[in-house]
């Protein structure tokens, strides 16, 4: 299935009608797609910003813009769940849903909060459609890096959003595995795998056990119990807890993959609260990730955070 | 004489057995609201317990249940697959409305059936939870009343199959 097909079958309504008229070729560069009620619907092509026409073209004016309305919004995100919204329960209150082939929707809408918990959202406004890309072999020439004598070094991935952490990581995820490597992943909001349904929808490689859907601290840890990993994956460490899992896992002697919202190593390891200066007891690799033009230029960096390479990845 | 008691019997026996038929509508009215009833059960577990898709839930719905409700949440499910309407509960309602004539529903469950529809759209869990459980409830009310209904029922036609029996007899002979 082309990822236009996985993007239009995901929902219905006159959201569903306009994204069926834009060109296929098109949506293979498409890295985001939000709609706002009463609001024109903009498209990210390669780093630039598009807005979408009711005709399905991307222009660059507001003339003609596809406008959705508030309905519009609720019966696409409706559809979207498969009509169970009930089942995205968790997934709501944290703001996205996970759909099939690993493409990510965030959503905003009306909290309702008991107790200062959200306990669910309805009416929504927006939606963000981020459209997982799975490059296969754009990680062939950072996977020596971190490579030691056939242990893998512990690894950081460190971007701003939408810039490819994920899709680096599930390739590093699918070489190491194909290279004979036992690797579990974490992989708590499915996009990695892209999950659906009991089947990855995405080449993880044949030595990959994937636990999806579980807070990414449990999920570490019962993989590390379950699974007899070589390495544990996952993506966007940021919790208070994280970090008393990564530790659990390096005491185990096994090796860790992540990634991190960031725009350096040094905001990574702020955000998973690792004390200045002993970021080597945790990781002996960093790739920062940077857009440069319509490319993605992979900074890789070693325990002393001196470049020892830079690889473009797309 | 002995043709004139043959006939009689026939006579008899068929308007007892035209009877029996009638008051086995409720039989099999009620039968109906078991598999409902099955079915609400299958959808709390499905959807509660197990948080399966709606169209998965159907499937497994109609797999477990049988005659017309199987039929109608087969038929819901397919339509689900489509994606082409806007909402579960229209899905649902247009399945029941298609399949109603394979089933010996009567008003008072069709009702409840309607209501349990208009309620699966439901944005959480404990939403889906307390709709099925007050349909169950409804469902078990309706099923005790029925039953008593029922008993009187199959008593009434019987009697009133074999007596129209007596009076064609006698009418004739």
């Amino acid at each position: 299935m082309s990822i236009k097909d996985e993007i239009i079958f995901l929902g219905g309504g006159r959201i569903k009608d306009v994204l069926s008229l834009i060109k296929d070729c098109d949506f293979d560069m498409f890295e985001e797609i939000r709609f706002r009620a009463e609001k024109p619907a903009f498209i990210t092509k390669n780093g630039v910003e598009y807005v979408l026409s009711e005709n399905g073209e991307l222009l660059e004016h507001f003339k003609n813009a596809f406008i959705p309305s508030s309905e519009d919004i609720n019966i696409f995100v409706n559809v979207l769940s498969g009509y169970s919204l009930y089942a995205f329960e968790e997934e709501i209150k944290n703001g996205y849903i996970t759909v099939e082939g690993g493409h990510r929707v965030g959503i905003s809408g009306k909290a309702i909060v008991e107790n200062g918990q959200v306990l669910a959202i309805n009416n929504f406004y927006s939606i963000n459609i981020r459209i997982s890309h799975e490059i296969k072999g754009c990680a062939k020439n950072i996977v020596p890096f971190i490579l030691n004598d056939k242990k893998v070094i512990n690894t950081i991935i460190v971007s701003p959003p939408g810039v490819g952490k994920t899709t680096l990581l599930r390739d590093i995820i699918r070489i190491l595995s194909k290279s004979g490597k036992n690797i579990s992943v974490a992989d708590e909001r499915g996009e990695i795998a892209g999950s659906w349904q009991g089947i990855t929808h995405n080449d993880i490689g044949p030595r990959t056990d994937v636990m999806d859907s579980c807070p990414k601290k449990e999920g570490m840890l019962t993989l590390l119990r379950s699974m007899s990993p070589e390495v544990i994956a996952v993506d966007e460490l940021g919790r208070e807890d994280d970090i008393k899992a990564l530790d659990t896992i390096l005491s185990a002697g096994v090796s860790v993959i992540c990634t991190v919202h960031g725009k350096n190593a040094y905001d990574a390891f702020r955000r998973i609260g690792i004390e200045k200066n002993s970021h080597k007891e945790y990781f002996g690799v960093f790739i920062e990730l940077k857009r440069v033009n319509n490319s993605i230029l992979a900074i890789i960096k070693d325990d002393n955070l001196n470049v020892i390479g830079k690889e473009l990845i797309r | 004489m002995t043709l004139k008691i043959i006939g009689m019997t026939a006579v008899i026996a068929s308007s007892w057995i035209i009877g029996v038929i009638f008051s086995m509508k409720s039989y099999f009215r009620l039968e109906d609201i078991e598999e409902l009833k099955k079915a609400v059960t299958i959808f709390l577990n499905d959807t509660v317990n197990s948080s399966m898709a709606l169209s998965v839930v159907f499937k497994d719905i109609s797999q477990k249940t049988k005659g017309g409700v199987s039929a109608i949440f087969k038929d819901a499910e397919n339509l689900i697959l489509t994606k082409n309407g806007n909402l579960a509960k229209d899905m649902l309602k247009k399945a029941i409305d298609k399949n109603i004539k394979n089933t010996y529903f009567e008003y008072e469950e069709l009702e409840c059936f309607y209501s349990f529809a208009n309620s699966i759209d439901s944005i959480n869990k404990e939403q889906q939870r307390n709709n099925a459980r007050l349909l169950i409830d409804s469902i078990q009310i309706l099923i005790s009343d029925i039953n008593k209904k029922a008993a009187k029922e199959r008593r009434l036609y019987n009697s009133a199959g074999i007596l129209c029996g007596i009076l064609i007899c006698v009418v004739l002979v």
